[in-house]
């Protein structure tokens, strides 16, 4: 019965085991565990946080020319 | 562990069949109890009760229609509220919960310990019914999934694995992305038509634009993406420095321009189809004013849905209110408007990409109306032409801006066809005089392979400068879009596999219920497994094969002792917080044997912890029951007849049915000791019929419990005839009288018309003298043991009594 998960520790675990993966973009990692944390993990969320990354990192290439 | 939530008290008043206050009383100990109760004497009012107190509503009368004034006790007055009340093993979260006339319930107990405790018992499932037990095994195998979800509170994961493929879908179909591919193809094809290579690497354009360095005599090389931009800057610069440089690139500058403005005719197409699109939506008025309450109502959902809201209030006019009602309603009206929002979106969408458009529209045209355009290349009718479109342009993107703002219609104005066939023609005409300008310019063949080299080579590092951009833009939205579909994918693999942990976990228990309450039968490996498309079914093996879904071989019965198996299972495993279980009525169609085991199964250690309340209309299973339980952890209670003016009432159960007949007959119930009566004598035939081996028409599984005593007396008649026993004319009318017993006790069960004139007291109390020495004629005076078939000889006819003096 131990090693059953309740719905949110399967939440929690998965988003946890997301960090230090590098194939996986640590920037989206991290706004969706913001987001997931703060309860607020929304499609329309998701999608005006990795826009606001894209930004960044335009601005970031942008900065470096 | 934590020691989990027992119920001490139960009290109800006026609620549903409750009308004066009547309590539940579980003892120090949080016992267990048998409540017995003829069908509307009132059981279901306390698991009604229940279910009010912790969820506000009464699921199954809410699907049939019923509102919260249906929970009223009928003869209530009205101006009266209703009240449950519970006290528990822990007295920090006793509570009384009013029903109010007017307003939402109200709990007694304010303490965030309570709200908390609340909480968590909304999601357990603690109440099983007699209609709603089936109801699991009939759903489909996607609903059955999203119940399961539901009990396990994997609801969370549920809803997160959607929001994340709704967040992949939409970075799939962005229509930002759509017009990133479309620039990326169309600079692609500029560079394709300057340096004439398909396809083409960084490499190409960078020896390309080197080789047209040489040309123009320039001694730096390009051989990078800086130096293409540093070079191509000094070239343009130092065609400036001359005058007729100057004016070539001047000129070169507004064919440009010239060129970008073409583009305002498939513009404005485009815009026409949003902005028409727009204003259809516009014309469904109502749809449109439920559209703008969107926000509203998504807002009231998660008010409701996340307990922000008072229960039974309106959060938006604090007006009391149905909230479970309002939730529902919410919810319909949000999917019914889903369309309409994806349009309107949709909508938005492509305004926003037009909206990148229009600004070098307007930048080009707003160039060929400057003083030295006017003065040196346009001819007045032509810059009367031009000159109103960039005023057009800038209203083009008001209209835009109302389009994301407000769902009201827009009027716009359609360029005329001969205003848009002017500007055709004056664009036209200014390429013209462009040309005609280059030519006076007098350049010399030289000259003019100079500029166009040079001018070759800006365009080229303008496309190329670009096309990086762009490709560096999708790169960034490809790079979310593979990261978003790994953890997605990942995300289902690991709900998925979760899911079968708890479900293999919750099938071992399953199985072994199962084969607990049907011992010695075919039926092994009960499972329930996710299948392809997120469903969610049984499959068992009959007889070594296996078979999905159960209905093809289960009876009813089966089925329904696999619903309260699957009950008995998840509430074990994920009821953390309470540790009580209603099972309300829920053996009325088990047989007799399998009834018994239900009894074994429940008193077995595993369910220890376990506090039942057990509801039946069942007799024989009360009986039974009371046999099978241990007295000190179970209590045994009866409903009184129910009445309008006393509604529901608890007495004391009396130990057995003789004693329970009498006490009826005590309290001047004749109808309900001559139901009594009718089991006593149904019971007693079957048990001699099984004693003596008596031969019946054959009949399968739960049928044959359901036989009635004439069918029993016609074949112990048989018996007895075939043996020629019981010869005494006596006992032959013995036989008679409990035919008529029966015949007279059944009218006081079943014809309900018939009951006021038929039957007295003094008829039981003969059925029951008529009973008491029938049953004595198959048992023996000297052992006192009936006769029965396993004190008897093989293959005898007659069988005999324990000591072997009475053989019948």
């Amino acid at each position: 019965m131990d090693e059953i998960q309740s719905g949110k520790e399967l939440c929690d675990q998965f988003f946890e085991a997301l960090r230090n993966r590098e194939d996986i973009d640590q920037k989206m990692v991290a706004l969706l565990k913001n987001l997931y944390s703060e309860d607020k993990l929304t499609g329309d969320n998701i999608l005006q946080g990795l826009k606001t990354l894209r930004i960044e990192k335009e601005d970031e290439a942008e900065s470096q020319t | 562990m934590k020691q989990r939530v027992k119920l001490k008290k139960l009290d109800g008043e006026g609620f549903r069949g409750i009308l004066k206050t009547v309590w539940l009383d579980f003892e120090d100990g949080c016992k267990n109890l048998v409540l017995f109760g003829e069908n509307g004497d009132g059981k279901s009012s306390f698991s009604d009760a229940l279910e009010w107190f912790f969820t506000d509503k009464i699921e199954y009368l809410q699907r049939e229609g019923c509102v919260r004034e249906d929970y009223f006790n009928d003869v209530l007055p009205k101006a009266q509220d209703a009240m449950v009340e519970i006290s528990f093993n822990r007295s920090d979260l006793d509570s009384k919960k009013i029903l109010q006339r007017e307003g939402g319930p109200l709990y007694s107990n304010n303490t965030e310990e309570f709200r908390k405790y609340i909480e968590n018992s909304r999601k357990e499932s603690f109440i099983l019914r007699h209609h709603t037990m089936r109801a699991f095994i009939d759903k489909t195998k996607k609903d059955k999934l999203e119940e399961v979800e539901e009990i396990i509170g994997f609801e969370i994961v549920r809803e997160t694995r959607e929001v994340l493929l709704k967040a992949l879908n939409a970075l799939r179909s962005s229509t930002e992305l759509t017009s990133l591919q479309v620039q990326l193809n169309e600079k692609g094809n500029e560079i394709v038509d300057i340096i004439g290579i398909k396809p083409f690497s960084e490499v190409d354009v960078l020896s390309f634009a080197d080789e047209l360095r040489k040309q123009l005599g320039y001694d730096k090389s390009i051989s990078d993406v800086g130096t293409l931009k540093s070079v191509t800057d000094e070239l343009y610069e130092k065609v400036k420095i001359t005058e007729k440089g100057e004016q070539v690139a001047w000129l070169e500058q507004i064919r440009n321009n010239v060129s970008n403005s073409k583009k305002i005719p498939s513009f404005w197409e485009e815009l026409n189809q949003v902005l028409t699109s727009h204003n259809n939506l516009a014309s469904q008025r109502g749809k449109v004013e439920a559209s703008a309450l969107d926000k509203i109502y998504k807002a009231g959902v998660e008010a409701l849905e996340r307990g922000w809201a008072k229960a039974g209030e309106c959060p938006l006019c604090k007006q009391p209110i149905d909230t479970d009602q309002l939730l529902e309603s919410l919810k319909k009206e949000i999917e019914s408007i889903q369309g309409l929002l994806e349009e309107r979106n949709k909508n938005i969408e492509q305004v926003r990409l037009l909206r990148y458009r229009i600004r070098p529209l307007k930048e080009s045209l707003s160039s060929l109306v400057e003083d030295k355009v006017k003065e040196s290349l346009l001819a007045p009718h032509q810059f009367e032409t031009l000159k109103s479109w960039p005023g057009l342009l800038a209203r083009w993107g008001e209209l835009m801006d109302k389009v994301e703002d407000s769902t009201e219609s827009v009027i716009f104005e359609l360029p005329s066809a001969d205003s848009q066939n002017a500007l055709g023609t004056t664009l036209t005409q200014l390429e013209e005089t462009i040309a005609s300008k280059k030519k006076i310019l007098a350049e010399t063949e030289e000259e003019k392979r100079f500029y166009q080299n040079i001018q070759k080579l800006k365009s080229l590092r303008d496309s190329y400068l670009r096309k990086r951009e762009i490709d560096d833009k999708i790169r960034v939205y490809d790079r979310q879009k593979s990261s978003l579909e790994k953890i997605h994918q990942e995300f289902e693999e690991g709900e998925r596999e979760g899911l079968s942990r708890i479900l293999e976990a919750i099938s071992k228990d399953v199985s072994e219920y199962f084969k607990f309450l049907h011992p010695g039968e075919d039926f092994d490996q009960i499972e329930l497994l996710l299948t392809e498309r997120r469903g969610l079914e049984f499959k068992l093996k009959f007889y070594g094969r296996p078979v999905s879904p159960p209905l093809k071989v289960l009876s009813e019965s089966h089925l329904n002792s696999l619903g309260i198996c699957l009950f008995l299972a998840s509430a074990q495993y994920f009821n953390k917080t309470n540790g009580f279980l209603i099972l309300d009525d829920v053996v009325s169609s088990f047989d007799v044997n399998h009834r018994r085991t239900l009894a074994r199964l429940l008193r077995r250690d595993k369910f220890s912890d376990t506090q039942f309340l057990l509801f039946t209309h069942d007799d024989l299973w009360f009986d039974l029951l009371k046999q099978d339980l241990p007295p000190n952890r179970w209590l045994f209670k009866e409903l009184a007849k129910w009445s309008h003016e006393n509604g529901v009432e608890i007495i004391e159960s009396p130990m057995s049915l003789r004693e329970r007949i009498q006490d009826r007959l005590n309290r001047n119930d004749i109808d309900g000791a001559a139901n009594k009566c009718r089991t006593l004598i149904e019971g007693i035939l079957k048990q001699i019929c099984e004693d003596l081996g008596v031969r019946l028409e054959y009949r399968s599984r739960e049928k044959n419990d359901q036989r009635e005593a004439r069918e029993l007396i016609d074949g112990l008649t048989t018996y007895l005839k075939a043996n020629q026993s019981l010869r005494a004319k006596e006992n032959k009318l013995l036989f008679n009288d409990l035919r008529a017993d029966q015949l007279l006790t059944n009218i006081g069960s079943h014809h309900r018309n018939l009951k006021a004139s038929s039957l007295a007291r003094g008829d039981i109390e003969i059925a029951l003298k008529d009973v008491d020495e029938f049953e004595a004629l198959f048992v023996c005076p000297d052992c006192n043991k009936p006769v029965k078939i396993s004190y008897s000889p093989r293959d005898s006819k007659l069988k005999q009594c324990e000591c072997g003096k009475l053989w019948i």
